[in-house]
Parts: structure tokens; C-alpha cells; sequence
């Protein structure tokens, strides 16, 4: 009830901020303000999975306040703070539906509404630039690289990627990026040799380790309630039936990866990072102009900020009660399916937090010429990043012996190892006089990306997102194509992004349509389908009959094709 | 007693009335605060517009007023608008003018430093080779008396609008086919003059290994969807050097760049392209989107008066109460204070590439500012497609000059954007940190 009264009084304010939005004087000093209250509407168009992985129909609805505030202490110096509160009301509206309740209940205490401080002040940073050098610090996000719709070089903030997973366009990051404290510096040297419009960016981050929680699935991270996944898959359990663990406070919830076969639940073990100064990063950008070309160097060295975690199998303790080890091996013998007839047992994971080293590059270049030859106004402008990673930490699936007092017991545990990694993009944005729209041009943008992995031919599998089996390849492919145009003086803009996975052949298509009805109404449609990876079976060593289902890439997701309302009002 | 008494009204009312005349009227009328320098450059131009005005229609007299009801009264209007506003005096068109009131032509000029600069050019400006390109150009007027097309063209090209000025905001207001408010949109918009400076400072800012003749940088502050968004947008000096555009799209907190030859698609669904801004943008270009200039005759026209205000008054403020932005009605009116006849060069430009937006595009230019104050763009097909008419906000000293109400009106589609300015004409503090990337760097957030 205080909530609802906080939200309508929260909308009371809103509602009336036209009025003396913008800029105005405080004391002498300019203040903006501006933002948005946007409801989101999501159905799943898809049946409901065999594994139960989704929720067919409205199984979203997500609420956002967000009020960004700049205060002008003089022409030098001011201050920022961005503010957001952001919630699922599904998680109300759906309370009395069985199978959400079921499965995503347990999610509602992370996902109802984001109730943390550090998540209400999403950004908050002061900010001293003179025409020498540009300094901010406080809680911020850093937006490097170039590419659209997969990220290579935008490295330095993770991804909060409960809601929608990471199926964002050209727009989107900008909100699920978590913020870190970062202290930035930029000097302008200025004209150097060619190079003109040249500065150089340091970053330091004095340990601010941000995650955005326990990224397991709801299904693998049943541990407060063993042998409960057993029981909704089976029908019984040694103990009898186990009621769901809804108490659980998962992070994940309708956009949860789906899981895979786990017989037994899972426990992840994991060391909350605090601000320490162990726990520093840093970084570096150095921008040039050269040639009419805009290039920037760089490099950073922080915690990996990939859209996995890394885990590893935790050997603490032996088999049986009050121990356990173990990830499900391969070759049929499975001690924990083998202790089911005695005290439950978990498969145990310890999580790792790796460090990463990376250099790149971006560029972007306007092809002079080209525009004519295509009989187009405009020229495109080649766009192109591409990165070293150092040591990159991978997952892989070992398969041993665990030596017992009975004998080595063949196992199969999750490790890690560590490989170089090169990630490159070649891309390109054209706005393109196409007949369907003789009044206004189409944005046409294509990227390829390249991920090579040196050293991915030994005995491991170097998994993609553990324990799913989904390996990196050596070369992975993929490319995006995204149009957008507008139409009737831009009150009515249609755009699409389309991303594909060569190495699994799964894709994700994203339609949209944007309407802007006068300064403040900003509703929005759209569709986002996702196609499966085309081989979904497998052979394991030693089992005569194949694995089926086994989803990969964009695929984890086939059953989350969605369509959605947004009603945004903005000020 | 009575009379005392009725004395004292008098006088009352009297300074009341001088100081009302005194205060309002001269903030509403433009009168140089340098007759000497308003000799010398009529001197300079062989001429005042106010003596060569008056021939046409003379029934059309200062004081009058015109408007939907009585413009048929008097056919010398046909010669005195340009058929594009012509046309909008009828009540019916789409988005009608607001009732023209007639007053005397006023002198204008810029300053002495254009003058001198003017002057400089005179004797070294030339057109290249390529038939186009303008050499020897020390600023001011690139030809004092352009006497063909290209020469005049140069005019368009070499608009002078101050050394620096700050848009604070630059508002486009967008109006639908019922001519009602239907979006604003609002950016802080920033000019920085690096070559060919006639106000102050030096007259080149060293070191310009890019030969970057002026940049324009903005960041957009509402509606919320677009507010942050910021480019630096660079005009170089060589012909054949496209503009460098680098966008920071607040949305993806990233920093773009952009093809400097998109020139022909409307800002943000608003009716103003990048070549249409200050009523010609176009880089002029043998290769590119190449034109033919064509200088018409010489002509009167009735057009807008010039105000001046600065910063931090808007125009009401300075007085100004009678040049606004009228939405309170049916449909929007844009009430420029008062009209007046000019004499003005029209340049008829003929697009030779029919992949170009506009077939052909008539420019009028201000004798006495070099700048644009009217201008039609026709369809490849013909057919009248916008049409602009503005006034400027002019310092009475000559020095400093801005952007103040400019209409555009979209005659097929029936649309239309007002821009309307409230800014610095000439702010000091600027320096080149807003026109490169320690601009995007600050804007960045």
C-alpha cells in the first residue's frame, strides 16, 4: 500500500513537471531536469516449453521512473545525478497464476523492484572540464566502442540482463549498463603532428566491483530446497514432493536462461566483492583525428564484465552427507544420482571473478565517393573495432578420476583455463534514399563480427556459458542488419534490427515501431523473435542415444519470442 | 483648482507618454548607433536600400497594415512578396501570415572591421578557374556588387553571422497539417568562426591545420527522447572538403560520426535540412550536388524588420512584444513586428544533379547584411516545396548578428516549422573548446 501511494504521488509529481521542466534558476544556478514514467507491456507469443523455461502470454510488465537532474555551479564545474526506480508489476499482477508463481515467484523480492540504493541512484558524478582537461568523477557508465546490438569494446560496466535478457538495438544499453565509480580524467593536447583533435582518458576505478547478483537460473539454483527440480520433473522425490523453492530471491526471473538436465540442485558458492583498492581497475582511450578518420585507442584492465560467469567445480568436502561435489558426469556414473537413496546432495560450484586485460581500437572513417557511386546522397561511414583480450578465462569440462577410498570414480568437473581471445567488427551506417520512403532517408548500418580464439583445439571444450554445452568455436561469426526510417514528420518510426549467429545459426529479429505524439507521449510497439540454433542434438561419449533440445546462443531463448506496448510519458 | 488639478494630468500623462515613446518605441525600431560607418557603408555599396525602394506599388505606404481581409485591395502585392507569400496572405491557404504592418525601410549595416575586410576582398576576391571556387577572399563581402550568379552565390556561401554566437535555445517548433502545435524541439547551438573574423578577436585563429572556416556545435536539451544528443559539425575552407559531422548519441552515450554530404534529410521531422540552415547551407561544389547560379534582377520586396536585443533579454523583454509566436488561436500565426520594403538579389539556383533534393532553389539576399532573408526550394518535379522568410536579430552597431524568427513553411506536405532564437550575438567566452571534441568530451554524459 506505502508503495502504491509512493507510486501515485511519484506520478502526481510527474504529471505536473511540464510545467517547470527543462532549465530553470535555483539560487543563481542552472538546473535542468528532465525524464520519463514509461509502463512496458511483454506476452510471450510462444506455447509453453516442455521444460517449463517460459510463461506464454503477459509475463511482463515493467514500470520505470527515471529523472535526470544537472546543476550548473559555474561553466566549469556541475554536478549530475540520474535517479530511477525500476519494477516488474507482473509480479503482482500474476500473483494469482499457478505456473508464474510456480516457477518466477521466487524472483519477485530481486525483480518486483529494484529497491537498492546503488540501483534508485544510478548515476550520480561531478564534473570539472576546463579547455585543457575534463575531469568527472563519481557513479557512471562508460559507453566505448562502436558496435550495435553485441558488444565488443563497451567493457568497463556490466550488464543488468534480467529484463529482456540483452536483445537491445541501437537503443537500450544505456539503461542496463550498471553503473561504477570511476574517476576520469581527459587532457587535450590538441594539434599533434597530422593528428588533430587528439585527447588522451584515463580511468581509474578504486575498486567499485559491481554484479548484478547470482546469475544461475531459477531451476539450478534450487538448493534451499533439494531435490525440488527432481520432484516437478519426475513427479516424486525420495522424500516425497518438495514444494518449489519460491523463497529463494533469484535474480532471474521471466527471462531466466532456460536449464539445463539438473537432476539435483544446485549450489553456487560465491565471494561478495566490497570497494577495496585490491579491487581496482583501470584504462586508458587515447582519441585521434587523422585523414578525416576518428580513431581511438584503447585499454583496460578490470573484472571481466561478459555476459557469463565463470564457475568451477567446488571440492570442498567429500562425497555424502554434508560434502559433495559434483557436476553430473558423462559417462553414466553419477555419484549423486547414485546417492539419491541417501542424504541429498547438490552439485557444488564455486564462482570465479576474472580479471581481463583488453586492447583495441575503434574507427570510423566517412567513404568519401561512395555515396555517388551508388547514386546516394549520403556517403556511408565505415565503422570498425576490434580488440586483443589477454588471457581470457574460459570455462571448460574436464572429465578425471576422483580418487576415493573405494577407487578413482570417474567424474566430469567444470575448470577454467585461460586463452587470448581477438574480437574484431567491420560495419558500416548509410542513410539511403530508398523508394519506400522518398521523403526521408533510411538508416541502413551492417556489421560483421569476427571472434577468433588462439589456442581452441586442445582437449577442452571452452565453454560459452557454463554448464550449458555450448563451446566457443575457434572462428565465431556474426552479423547485424538494422534499418530504421520515419514517417509523417518522424511522428511514426519503424526500425528493425536483425543479429545473426552463424557458428549455431540461431537469429534474433527486433521490430519496432516508435510513435511520437507531441513533446511528451512516446509509445512504442514491437516483436522480438528468436530462432533456435538448427542442430539441437548431440552425441555424449559413452551414451548410445543423443541429447535433445541442447540449445545454444540466441536459441537458450526460442520460447521467449515477445511482443510489447510501451506507454512512455516524458518531460 | 480644477484646472491645476487637470494641469497636473497633463503633465502626467505627457511624461508617460515621452517616456513610453522614449523607452518602447526606439527598442522597436532599428536605427544605427554609427551614422558615420552607416555612411561609409552605403558609400561603399554605391547605395541605400531605403533610396532605392518605393517605386514599386506605391500605394503600399509605411502604417498601413495587410492582412487576409484587404490584401486584394492592393495588386501591387503581387510584385512587392514573392508568390510564395503571396499566397499566404489568403485565409484559407495553409498557414496564413500574420497581418502585415507596413513601416519606413531603415538603413542596416555591419561593422567596420567588415567594412575594411569588404573592402580587402574587393581587391583580391576572385572566381577560380573551376568557375566556382572563391580566391583571395579576405571577408566581408566576397563581391561588393556581385554581378553574375556565381558571384552572387558567394554571397550565400560567405553569410556572415558574427565571429561567435550562442543560441540559448534554439527552438524548432513544428506545426501539422492543421498549422497547430504538434512537437518542439530545443538545442543550445553554438558558432565558432575560425576564418574571415570581422568583430573580434583576431581575424584568423591560429593554429587551423584543417582549414576549418567556422563550426557549428549544438546539444539538444528537449523533449527528453533527443536531449543530450550533441554534434560539432566543421565547414572547411577547400571546396572540395565535405563537412566533418561527429554526433554524440545520448541514447547510446557513444560518439558517432556521421557522413558530412547527408545534408538533404529533415532534422528530427521538423521541415529544416542541413542545407536549407541560415537559408542556405549548401556547400558550394563543382563535383557535389553541382548548381547553376543565376542572378535575377534586382528587385523590392517587403520583408520582415531587423530587431536587437542581446543576451539576456529574449525579445519581449528588450520590447519586442509585437514579434512573437501567436498559438493561442485556430492555428498558429508568426507576428513579425513590422515589414518593410527592401531591395533585395535574387539567385536562382538550378540543381544539375537530379538526385538533389530540390530542382531549384531561389535565394534572395540583403544587400546591405550579404545574408539570405527569403528563399523558395521547388521539387524535382517543380512544384514549390518550402519556403522560407526570417528576419535577423542586428547589433545597431553592425557588430553582432543572430538568428532571430524564421519561418519555413512545407507548401505540399503542409507542414511547418517556426525557428525561434533567444541567444549571445557574439559571446567572448567562447573559445574553440566548442567546436571539437573537448565539446563532445563535456557534452558526454
Amino acid at each position: 500500500m506505502k508503495r502504491l501511494t509512493l507510486c501515485l504521488a511519484l506520478l502526481a509529481i510527474f504529471l505536473a513537471l511540464p510545467a517547470w521542466a527543462q532549465i530553470y534558476n535555483i539560487g543563481g544556478k542552472e538546473v535542468t531536469m528532465d525524464g520519463f514514467f514509461r509502463q512496458e507491456f511483454l506476452f510471450n507469443v510462444n506455447s509453453n516449453s516442455d521444460y517449463n523455461t517460459n510463461q506464454t502470454g503477459f509475463h511482463g510488465a515493467y514500470q520505470m521512473w527515471l529523472l535526470d537532474t544537472n546543476l550548473a555551479w559555474n561553466d566549469n564545474l556541475e554536478f549530475r545525478g540520474i535517479f530511477r526506480m525500476w519494477g516488474d508489476l507482473a509480479y503482482y499482477m500474476l500473483e494469482n497464476n499457478h505456473h508464474w508463481e510456480h516457477f518466477y515467484g521466487g524472483s519477485e523480492r530481486q525483480l518486483a523492484w529494484d529497491t537498492q540504493w546503488d540501483q534508485i541512484v544510478r548515476e550520480l558524478y561531478v564534473t570539472y572540464a576546463t579547455d585543457k582537461f575534463l575531469f568527472r568523477a563519481g557513479k557512471q557508465q562508460i559507453g566505448w566502442g562502436e558496435a550495435d546490438g553485441l558488444r565488443l569494446m563497451d567493457v568497463i560496466n556490466p550488464l543488468d540482463a534480467r529484463r529482456m535478457f540483452q536483445f537491445y538495438d541501437t537503443e537500450g544499453y544505456e539503461e542496463v549498463r550498471i553503473p561504477k565509480l570511476i574517476i576520469k580524467t581527459e587532457f587535450y593536447p590538441g594539434n599533434l603532428w597530422k593528428f588533430y583533435d587528439t585527447a588522451v582518458e584515463l580511468y581509474w576505478n578504486p575498486g567499485d566491483i559491481k554484479e548484478f547478483g547470482d546469475l544461475l537460473p531459477p531451476h539450478l539454483d534450487a538448493h534451499q530446497r533439494p531435490w525440488a527440480e527432481y520432484a516437478d520433473k519426475y513427479g516424486f522425490a525420495p522424500f516425497g514432493n518438495v514444494p518449489w523453492p519460491n523463497d529463494m530471491g533469484n535474480h532471474w526471473g521471466a527471462w531466466a536462461p532456460p536449464t539445463p538436465t539438473a537432476p539435483v540442485p544446485v549450489r553456487l558458492f560465491k565471494q561478495e566483492r566490497a570497494t577495496a583498492i585490491e579491487n581496482s581497475e583501470f584504462g586508458t582511450r587515447i582519441k585521434i583525428n587523422i585523414w578525416s578518420t576518428f580513431i581511438t585507442l584503447n585499454y583496460w584492465q578490470g573484472f571481466d564484465t561478459s555476459d557469463h560467469e565463470i564457475i568451477k567445480s567446488h571440492l570442498a568436502g567429500g562425497l555424502g552427507p554434508g560434502g559433495g561435489v559434483l557436476h553430473i558426469d558423462e559417462l553414466g556414473y553419477n555419484p549423486i544420482t547414485l546417492g539419491m537413496f541417501g542424504a541429498p546432495v547438490a552439485a557444488w560450484f564455486d564462482r570465479v571473478w576474472p580479471r581481463m586485460r583488453v586492447a583495441g581500437f575503434t574507427l570510423s572513417r566517412e567513404l568519401f565517393g561512395v555515396g555517388p557511386m551508388f547514386c546516394q546522397n549520403a556517403n556511408p561511414v565505415l565503422r570498425m573495432e576490434g580488440l586483443y583480450s589477454f588471457d581470457q578465462t574460459f570455462n571448460t569440462e574436464e572429465n578425471t578420476y576422483l580418487m576415493t577410498d573405494a577407487g578413482p570414480l570417474p567424474i566430469s568437473l567444470f575448470n577454467t583455463v585461460k586463452r587470448d581471445q581477438i574480437r574484431y567488427m567491420v560495419g558500416f551506417d548509410w542513410a539511403m534514399q530508398i523508394p519506400w520512403n522518398p521523403k526521408k532517408s533510411t538508416f541502413v548500418s551492417g556489421q560483421f563480427f569476427h571472434i577468433y580464439t588462439r589456442g581452441n583445439s586442445g582437449p577442452y571444450n571452452l565453454l560459452q556459458l557454463a554448464p550449458y554445452d555450448w563451446a566457443w568455436p575457434k572462428n565465431q561469426f556474426y552479423m547485424t542488419w538494422l534499418m530504421k526510417t520515419e514517417y509523417m514528420n518522424e511522428r511514426v518510426c519503424p526500425s528493425v534490427l536483425y543479429v545473426q549467429d552463424f557458428h549455431t545459426r540461431s537469429f534474433w529479429i527486433k521490430s519496432k515501431l516508435d510513435f511520437k505524439i507531441g513533446d511528451h507521449w512516446r509509445p512504442q510497439i514491437g516483436y522480438l523473435l528468436i530462432g533456435p540454433n538448427q542442430n539441437r542434438t548431440r552425441y555424449i561419449a559413452g551414451f548410445p542415444y543423443p541429447v535433445r533440445d541442447n540449445y545454444e546462443s540466441f536459441g537458450l531463448f526460442h520460447d521467449r519470442d515477445t511482443a510489447w506496448l510501451r506507454i512512455q510519458y516524458q518531460f | 483648482m480644477i484646472k491645476e488639478k487637470r494641469m497636473l494630468w497633463l503633465m502626467t500623462l505627457t511624461i508617460f507618454c515621452v517616456f513610453f515613446i522614449g523607452v518602447t518605441f526606439p527598442a522597436n525600431c532599428w536605427q544605427t548607433k554609427d551614422p558615420q560607418l552607416a555612411e561609409d557603408f552605403a558609400k561603399m555599396l554605391g547605395f541605400k536600400v531605403k533610396d532605392k525602394v518605393g517605386k514599386v506599388a506605391p500605394e503600399i505606404k509605411p502604417g498601413m497594415v495587410i492582412d487576409g481581409n484587404n490584401y486584394k485591395q492592393y495588386p501591387g502585392l503581387v510584385e512587392l512578396l514573392p508568390k510564395s507569400l503571396y499566397d499566404r496572405l489568403d485565409p484559407k491557404s495553409y498557414a496564413p501570415l500574420a497581418p502585415i504592418k507596413v513601416k519606413e525601410t531603415d538603413q542596416y549595416h555591419l561593422g567596420r572591421r567588415y567594412l575594411e575586410n569588404s573592402l580587402k576582398s574587393a581587391k583580391t576576391a576572385k572566381i577560380a578557374a573551376d568557375g566556382l571556387t572563391l580566391e583571395g577572399y579576405c571577408g566581408g563581402y566576397p563581391f561588393i556588387n556581385p554581378k553574375n550568379g556565381v558571384e552572387l552565390a558567394q554571397w550565400a556561401n560567405k553569410q556572415y553571422l558574427g565571429d561567435t554566437f550562442a543560441m540559448r535555445p534554439m527552438r524548432l517548433r513544428l506545426y501539422g497539417k492543421d498549422n497547430k502545435p504538434e512537437r518542439e524541439l530545443r538545442q543550445h547551438l553554438n558558432c565558432y568562426r575560425f576564418m574571415y573574423r570581422n568583430d573580434w578577436g583576431p581575424d584568423f585563429i591560429e593554429p587551423n591545420p584543417e582549414k576549418i572556416e567556422y563550426i557549428v556545435s549544438g546539444t539538444f536539451i528537449y523533449p527528453k527522447d533527443i536531449s543530450g544528443t550533441s554534434y560539432v559539425r566543421k565547414r572547411y575552407v577547400p571546396a572540395d572538403k565535405s563537412d566533418e559531422f561527429l554526433l554524440f548519441v545520448a541514447s547510446m552515450r557513444r560518439i558517432r560520426r556521421m557522413s558530412g554530404r547527408d545534408t538533404q534529410d529533415p532534422l528530427f521531422g521538423s521541415d529544416l535540412v542541413w542545407d536549407d540552415y541560415n537559408t542556405f547551407w549548401q556547400k558550394l561544389s563543382t563535383k557535389d550536388f553541382p548548381m547553376e547560379y543565376k542572378m535575377l534582377p534586382p528587385r523590392e520586396m517587403l520583408l520582415p524588420t531587423f530587431i536587437d536585443y542581446d543576451w539576456p533579454n529574449d525579445r519581449a523583454s528588450a520590447g519586442y512584444t509585437d514579434y512573437k509566436v501567436d498559438e493561442s488561436g485556430e492555428q498558429c500565426y508568426l507576428h513579425y513586428g513590422t515589414w518593410q520594403r527592401r531591395w533585395v538579389y535574387p539567385c536562382e539556383m538550378v540543381s544539375k544533379d537530379p538526385s538533389y533534393c530540390y530542382s531549384k532553389r531561389v535565394w534572395v539576399a540583403e544587400p546591405e547584411i550579404c545574408a539570405g532573408v527569403q528563399t523558395d526550394m521547388y521539387d524535382q518535379s517543380g512544384r514549390l516545396w518550402r519556403s522560407w522568410v526570417r528576419d535577423y536579430n542586428l547589433s545597431q552597431t553592425g557588430v553582432g548578428i543572430m538568428e532571430e524568427l524564421i519561418d519555413i513553411v512545407d507548401v505540399i506536405n503542409h507542414h511547418r516549422t517556426i525557428l525561434d532564437f533567444k541567444g549571445h550575438k557574439d559571446p567572448l567566452w567562447m573559445g574553440p573548446e566548442y567546436a571539437d571534441v573537448r565539446f563532445l568530451s563535456k557534452k558526454a554524459k
